[in-house]
């Protein structure tokens, strides 16, 4: 009785939580965009910066393509080698770092024109992306004709000729996906000192306190955004699907690549934070940071991981209900398609009223449900997946009905996944600027935005400490992820 | 009928005694508040919470009196509030706060001014930050000069945050990133020297962020990211410094901004503590005023503070969007 009990409280409250984060702001954000005056000052869309974001966008999505083949060779040969995957685990888990962490390292050593600092920053933080998507195609797809182009060629001349013909829809998404991520991001162009126009619509969103004004501007980003992820999704959907390679069973010769890749996943994590550390002492940049904010870092951190576990319970909860799983799932990619700043505008016009919600901690874990919870329903729909087909029947046999088997099967069975699940959206939570900009509150002073305030200060002391603590947040999140790699 | 009418003028009689002495009273009524008119008219309002808060104004947004994250304020001698916020906009309100002008800075997609100084003599200084200047306007927001070109050497600016100007009509300014100093300048904008720049008791400054003179022309700057004060003689020695980081009464975080009030007290203005802290000009802690919150009474990342010509104190409530007016 008791296990039901659990059971139909954890549904219930991953239903509360998707409709109070994902849902209720959605709907808030139109009525009160609808109810709402013209804005003080009238929106004139700029079409210099719109271009230039976009052309920044779509250098950056390029550039990360071309890091990520290393990368994608490695994933490509992920289940035939136990250290392959062990090596994957080592090339995502840096994605977990704040990108902030990046521009600001990159910063110190790179001393280039900001518009292609932050085309590099973009590249050698995102790359394991495309590389996963690439990797998954590579995996079916080509392989036997690269190793036949091998013979006769070098890697990237291989890669070309041998595999681009058949995998150009995968590239394309990879591309398309990634151009879509920077056209909506603040973070990276932010710290390579770059105005785009994220950085226009945050002011806008923190400024006009008018949610029309924040929707009309999101609409061409939203709208672009929206577009590149449909033509993905298309794409994705007619990729081939039979193995067109001559020997798929091969479990070819990377040459150098894996290496390669090791070496680049190494150097993109660890230059960046040396760049940080050159000029400041290590111990005594944390130690002034830790004395500095020691209250506010405690906080931040408690609401980051109050975040994470809410979006991964939602996550599961919608996941166990197999006729919510997909609608939700295509609701939070669409939602997740969205500016930041529109999503904080969204909470904000829902929560307004509710001083209870409003004026305290929960509008901001609210806000990381609303941003990251794509990423906790995607990690449940995995989950669910990941059960065999056997022992669902077995628990069915045993009168479990679908929802029990999703939530008592699938979910009790990937607790770890779900626990590695939470830490990462912790981490990515305590990163996140652009939402959390418009649903912070007094009592909490969020660790990304005291990063960006010390960048504007050139405070390099405590920049390099918070940096160092953000990425030794991470850490937990980005070990388990290989410890796990490294079990399977 | 002799009666009646004896009665009749009995009656009349005490009704005239009566009526004049009603006239009397009011006539007594009305001088006695003619004698307290001015009294009155002085009197407060008031305040609108037990912390001496008297007044409020602005609200988050673009339009007039509104604000978004103000970040500067100063005030003429007339009692003239200039505020400048993050959208670049400068506004005058009255004593009250009452919205009457704005205008905008001429360039601000670098970045906008964080601080203000208006003279007595009608000029208003905008430190215009991230365009490695200071602009000068008149009360009206006509331009009327400005001064300073971007680089580290001698005239130029990176990064200035504040202006002060002496009796003698120096202007003083102070800059950051890496270039932290403090440079004096002729009342006609001739670069005069670099007044206070390298080593402070030990250490370089870190975003000077504030400055102000007190009666005796004596310099005091707000060192924000060193949580300390320090005092200048106008020759540029220093004469003392103090303050520790911490959250606890007395110690410091963040100052970013700084008042002589005209009882020669430093007043601070904490971005870090949320809150507004006297010190004696030796760096005794005289009182405090203001928790975090949103609140009338708390505060939110305060920028800056001034003093009017009527002793009340305004106060930039930055991520609260609002200027709060105290009874000191």
């Amino acid at each position: 009785m008791s296990a039901r009990l659990i059971q139909a409280a954890g549904v219930g409250a991953g239903i509360v939580l998707f409709v109070a984060a994902m849902v209720w702001p959605a709907i808030a954000l139109g009525l009160r965009a609808a109810q709402a005056g013209m804005p003080a000052v009238p929106y004139h869309f700029p079409p210099g910066l719109f271009l230039r974001t976009t052309l920044l966008a779509a250098g950056g999505a390029l550039a990360a393509l071309v890091f990520s083949l290393p990368g994608a060779f490695v994933a490509a040969r992920v289940g035939r080698r136990r250290r392959d995957g062990l090596l994957l685990a080592l090339i995502i888990a840096p994605l977990l770092f704040p990108a902030m962490v990046y521009a600001f390292g990159w910063d110190r050593v790179l001393k280039v024109p900001g518009e292609l600092r932050c085309i590099w920053v973009w590249a050698t933080w995102s790359w394991p992306v495309p590389a996963l998507i690439l990797g998954a195609g590579w995996r079916r797809l080509g392989r036997g004709r690269y190793e036949a182009a091998l013979l006769s060629a070098r890697p990237p001349r291989a890669f070309v000729h041998g595999v681009f013909p058949i995998l150009w829809r995968h590239v394309l998404v990879a591309w398309l996906v990634l151009f879509a991520f920077y056209l909506g991001d603040y973070t990276a162009p932010h710290g390579c000192g770059l105005l785009v126009y994220a950085t226009e619509l945050l002011l806008a969103a923190e400024s006009a306190h008018n949610p029309r004004a924040a929707l009309v501007e999101s609409l061409p980003v939203a709208a672009l955004i929206l577009v590149a992820l449909l033509v993905a999704l298309l794409v994705w959907r007619n990729r081939p699907l039979v193995d067109t390679s001559d020997d798929p069973g091969s479990a070819g010769r990377g040459g150098a690549a894996p290496w390669v890749a090791a070496a680049l996943a190494t150097l993109c994590v660890a230059v960046p934070i040396a760049g940080l550390l050159r000029t400041v002492p290590l111990v005594a940049s944390v130690r002034e940071t830790l004395a500095t904010y020691s209250g506010e870092i405690g906080a931040s951190v408690g609401v980051a991981a109050a975040g994470g576990i809410a979006t991964m319970l939602m996550g599961a909860a919608l996941a166990a209900l197999p006729r919510m799983r997909g609608v939700a799932l295509a609701w939070a990619l669409v939602w997740a398609a969205l500016p930041g700043a529109l999503i904080g505008s969204a909470v904000v016009a829902a929560y307004l009223p509710v001083p209870l919600v409003y004026d305290h901690w929960g509008i901001m874990a609210i806000g990381y449900v609303a941003r990251f919870g794509w990423i906790g329903i995607a990690i449940g729909v995995l989950a669910q997946a990941g059960v065999g087909r056997a022992q669902r029947d077995a628990a069915r046999a045993d009168g479990a009905g679908a929802v029990t088997v999703a939530w008592r099967v699938a979910l009790a069975g990937n607790l770890p996944t779900l626990g590695v699940g939470a830490l990462v959206i912790a981490a990515l939570c305590l990163s996140e600027a652009a939402t959390t900009a418009l649903v912070r509150v007094p009592a909490v002073y969020p660790l990304s935005l005291i990063l960006i305030e010390s960048f504007h200060r050139f405070e390099d002391t405590i920049m390099a400490g918070m940096s160092v603590l953000l990425v030794g947040a991470a850490l937990p999140g980005a070990l388990l992820v290989i410890v796990a790699a490294r079990r399977e | 009928m002799t009666l009646l009418a004896k009665s009749q003028v009995g009656v009349l009689r005490l009704t005239r005694e009566y009526c004049r002495a009603r006239v009397r009273m009011r006539l007594l009524a009305l001088l006695t508040l003619a004698a307290l008119l001015p009294t009155l008219a002085a009197c407060e309002p008031p305040p609108l919470t037990d912390t001496g808060v008297v007044g409020v104004f602005g609200h988050s947004g673009l339009g007039p009196g509104e604000f978004t994250y103000p970040r500067a304020i100063t005030i003429d001698a007339s009692g003239r509030v200039f505020v400048v916020d993050k959208s670049a906009r400068i506004q005058r309100f009255s004593p009250e706060g009452a919205f009457q002008l704005e205008w905008a800075m001429p360039e601000k997609q670098a970045g906008k001014p964080v601080g203000l100084y208006a003279h007595t003599d009608g000029r208003l200084f905008v430190a215009d930050t991230h365009y490695h200047r200071v602009i000068v306007f008149d009360f009206d927001g006509h331009e009327l000069a400005r001064f300073g070109t971007p680089g580290q050497g001698d005239g130029e600016f990176e990064l200035p945050t504040d202006v002060a100007v002496d009796a003698h009509g120096f202007i003083y300014v102070s800059e950051y990133n890496g270039n932290d100093r403090i440079t004096q300048w002729t009342s006609d904008y001739k670069f005069v020297q670099s007044l206070i720049d390298g080593d402070v008791a030990g250490q370089p400054m870190r975003r000077p962020a504030a400055m102000d003179l007190d009666a005796d022309q004596t310099l005091w700057v707000a060192d924000a990211c060193n949580h300390r004060i320090l005092h200048f003689d106008l020759t540029g020695k220093l004469l003392g410094h103090w303050g520790t980081m911490g959250v606890d009464a007395g110690q410091l975080r963040y100052p970013y901004d700084l008042v002589c009030t005209r009882d020669r007290k430093i007043l601070l203005c904490e971005f870090g503590n949320n809150r507004l802290q006297w010190f004696d000009p030796s760096g005794n802690l005289q009182r405090t005023w203001g928790s975090l919150g949103r609140r009338l009474g708390e505060l939110w990342a305060p920028w800056g503070a001034a003093i009017g010509p009527n002793g009340r104190l305004y106060i930039v409530d930055s991520l609260n969007d609002r200027v709060q007016i105290v009874k000191p």
